[in-house]
């Protein structure tokens, strides 16, 4: 009888310490078996700004029809700081289910082993339609971590009021007419000292690479397997110094400052800038602060070098992923499929103002004037080095410390460009 | 992250040397910082609960008395109170310490860490540190900056506190109450605030300049040099640092007895040197604890740097807790982070244990 007791005891405390132990270390392992009946709560991280909330309450709707038990906790997270936080989350215990990640990021974290492979979800996801930018940004090694979800550029965006009293009367079409007209732009609003023909905060190099690869610049080649950085090639070079006269003649933006904190949409609305170079997204963001500006904001594609041609832009966006660590993958699915179909892509381009993740959706803005502009825009796209070491390059603020340097005249442009190529040399080789 | 110089636990205003206070619980880098923050005052304090404000060090004829008698008294109970401190010490600091160091041992890129790898890599991640040449740069502008926050601080907050000594009772409350506040604001909600009242298009410091002077700033830019960028750090750190030394020295001015002063001044003492000869050398002991938790507290400056450059211009404000932020955090380089957090806290240790010894000769030979 005591024997038989003690027994049982400690078959009560192996099973106890057997359970807990399947509870805290692997609840995905659970969570698969379980299949997505099984009611669970699932976060998701989305970027700030990327999606208007009425898209994330309709696609929220279809999910709750489908799997009423489930709660959706979504968290707007902010752009500043993003990598620092992604990287604490993923390497904890209890990571978001879904993540949204900046497309030139992707790599980098899928690298680390935090995201879940989703190479075989591609055909049910509808991937042979994807924008072929964002799905090169969501694939490492050819499997597919990142969903694309939507892609963003930039371009010009003006003040038709301000334009039209300073006398300019036909859009720049190359980077001379646009300095012709930012010149009477300065010259009939200069009074107000705080005013800026082209609003361009110091640290912006978004809006900086287009003039570097317009002359035919670039921020790092492939050199067999390693890379280099090219930004202090003559043709890199060339395009920061017009850029510097640029901005130091017409902007009032801080030069120490960056799109986030300074952001250009500010001055644009209040009318202490007539041009900024931003998505297409801000036109919507200027009319929400000023309802009143509806037919004053106008947009064309930033100015190349010879007539006619525009300058290449950057082709930013974002991908969709789930966690590794998650302990509801079927249901995170789900929801990544939802907001990455074309219901949702449908309505993401016309009240979000993106360009959508699909060819199939492309012609969704024909009628739209602002927003076609930066679907043309697109097509003459380029993005940064397709390497998962490239999110270091922007976490440890290269190119924002030379863009700096140089504007504020700190140092000339070939010793900053010098510094700045042998850090990313560096970098992305380390 | 909560450890900063400015981030004073207010229990620190009494003489608890080696409280881990709120600092403790930050991650592994930050807190193994502390750790250094926290062993230097006892070694200042001397003999524990000797309140430091009371000056009795200096004064005659108060000299410990009977310390056999004394021997006798101490039986188990006092260990047993220091006990509960002792576990806190080694479980809120000594840990985070150990895992520190061991992780400076470490390979731990994002990969080993997403993936709870471990990969033993010797002094690799110290030899990357020691031969990056920013890290150098970055060092000795630390010692720089420390220096003049902890001249700055000491040197006002003296100030400060004869000022209290002297104005009525009504004015001296209204002196106290804003030091009080701005000792109580958040450094995150300070340094936020001076950025923006040092911003060019926006802040009120250029829009009085331009008003009240001919000058015009209207646009001036105080982050894109690195010396005015630096001004408005260490604007931002004395402000939130002189509070604790002037109170605290405004504590200690009031243990000077007026008949010594009074004697001074007879003896044909002007104000000055009745300061430097009479008033100084009592209240030695209490500059001793207040410099060098000032050393400490400025060494570790991260959080002003943060939010009002983040390092900028051009890296040019990157002081060497930031250095360590961006190895970890920034480039996903922990096991180098931590490498630099090490020497950081041995950096601390050094500097602080040479300067209380060379404190203490100067205090043992004046007397």
């Amino acid at each position: 009888m005591h024997r038989r007791l003690r027994t049982v005891a400690v078959a009560g405390v192996a099973v106890a310490l057997f359970a807990a132990g399947c509870g805290g270390d692997d609840p995905a392992d659970a969570a698969a078996g379980g299949g997505d009946t099984q009611a669970k709560d699932i976060t998701v991280w989305l970027m700030n700004g990327s999606a208007p909330e009425s898209v994330i309450e309709a696609v929220n709707k279809d999910f709750a029809a489908k799997y009423p038990d489930t709660k959706v906790n979504v968290e707007i997270q902010q752009w500043d700081g993003i990598q620092e936080k992604t990287t604490t989350a993923l390497a904890g215990n209890n990571p978001p289910d879904v993540l949204e990640i900046g497309s030139t990021l992707v790599s980098k974290f899928a690298e680390s082993g935090g995201l879940k492979d989703l190479t075989g979800k591609k055909g049910e996801l509808g991937g042979d339609t994807w924008l072929q930018g964002l799905t090169d940004a969501g694939t490492l090694d050819g499997a597919l971590y990142g969903v694309p979800y939507y892609a963003g550029d930039r371009a010009v965006l003006y003040r038709k009021d301000l334009f039209a009293k300073a006398g300019v009367t036909t859009l720049p079409t190359d980077r001379a007419s646009f300095v012709a007209a930012a010149e009477k732009l300065q010259a009939t609003h200069g009074k107000d000292k705080q005013f800026s023909a082209l609003y361009f905060p110091g640290q912006y190099w978004y809006a900086a690479l287009p003039f570097v690869w317009d002359e035919g610049g670039d921020v790092a080649v492939k050199d067999g397997d390693s890379w280099k950085g090219a930004l202090d090639s003559p043709q890199s070079q060339a395009g920061l110094g017009w850029l510097k006269d640029v901005v130091t003649r017409f902007s009032k933006a801080p030069v120490n400052g960056n799109e986030n904190d300074n952001d250009p949409a500010v001055p644009l609305g209040e009318g202490k800038a007539a041009m900024i170079i931003d998505a297409g997204w801000k036109v919507g963001t200027v009319l929400k602060a000023k309802p009143a500006l509806k037919d004053q904001i106008g947009v064309f594609p930033i100015p190349g070098k010879t007539a006619g041609s525009t300058a290449p832009v950057f082709l930013g966006g974002s991908n969709l992923a789930i966690a590794e660590g998650s302990d509801a993958g079927d249901l995170a699915y789900e929801w990544v499929k939802l907001l990455s179909g074309s219901k949702a892509q449908t309505d993401l381009a016309t009240t979000g103002g993106v360009i959508p993740n699909s060819t199939g959706l492309l012609d969704i803005h024909k009628d739209d004037p602002i927003l076609s502009v930066f679907d043309a825009a697109a097509k003459n796209s380029r993005s940064t080095p397709a390497t998962p070491k490239w999110a270091n390059v922007e976490s440890s603020t290269i190119l924002q410390d030379m863009l700096v340097a140089i504007f504020s005249g700190s140092k000339s442009i070939p010793d900053a460009t010098r510094s700045a190529s042998e850090a990313i040399t560096k970098t992305l080789n380390a | 992250m909560e450890n900063d110089a400015t981030n004073r636990p207010p229990e620190e205003a009494a003489p608890a040397p080696t409280d881990p206070g709120p600092d403790a619980g930050a991650g592994a880098v930050a807190v193994a910082v502390d750790v250094a923050g926290t062993v230097p005052p006892a070694a200042g304090a001397g003999s524990g609960p000797v309140p430091p404000v009371s000056g009795s060090a200096a004064v005659p004829g108060q000299a410990p008395v009977a310390p056999r008698q004394r021997r006798r008294e101490v039986g188990p109970l006092p260990y047993a109170l220091v006990v509960p401190s002792v576990l806190l010490l080694v479980g809120l600091l000594g840990y985070p310490l150990y895992v520190l160091v061991r992780t400076s041992f470490q390979l731990l890129d994002l990969r080993q860490l997403v993936r709870r790898q471990t990969v033993w890599t010797g002094l690799d991640n110290y030899a990357t540190v020691l031969s990056d040449s920013e890290f150098w740069a970055v060092a000795v502008r630390t010692l720089v900056f420390a220096a003049i926050c902890v001249g700055l601080t000491i040197g006002i907050g003296t100030l400060v506190a004869l000022l209290m000594r002297r104005v009525g009772k009504g004015m001296r409350l209204l002196v106290a109450a804003g030091l009080l506040l701005a000792w109580a604001t958040p450094p995150v909600s300070a340094a936020t605030v001076f950025r923006w009242v040092f911003d060019e298009q926006y802040g009120v410091v250029n829009w009085a300049v331009t008003r009240l002077t001919p000058l015009d700033w209207s646009q001036h830019s105080w982050f894109a040099d690195r010396y005015s960028a630096f001004a408005v750090i260490i604007l931002c750190v004395v402000w939130q640092a002189v509070p604790f030394v002037a109170l605290t020295l405004y504590a200690a001015l009031t243990t000077v007895p007026d008949e010594v002063l009074e004697a001074a001044r007879i003896d044909g003492c002007g104000p000055w040197r009745a300061f430097r000869h009479v008033t100084a050398p009592m209240l030695k002991p209490v500059f001793l604890i207040l410099t060098s938790l000032s050393v400490i507290w400025d060494l570790k400056v991260f959080t002003q740097v943060y939010v009002i450059t983040r390092g900028g211009p051009d890296r040019q404000t990157v002081l060497i807790n930031l250095y360590t932020y961006t190895q970890g955090f920034g480039v996903s380089r922990f096991g180098v982070a931590s490498a630099a957090a090490v020497i950081m806290v041995a950096l601390t240790l050094l500097v602080t244990v040479w300067y209380v010894r060379v404190m203490v000769r100067v205090g043992e030979e004046d007397l």
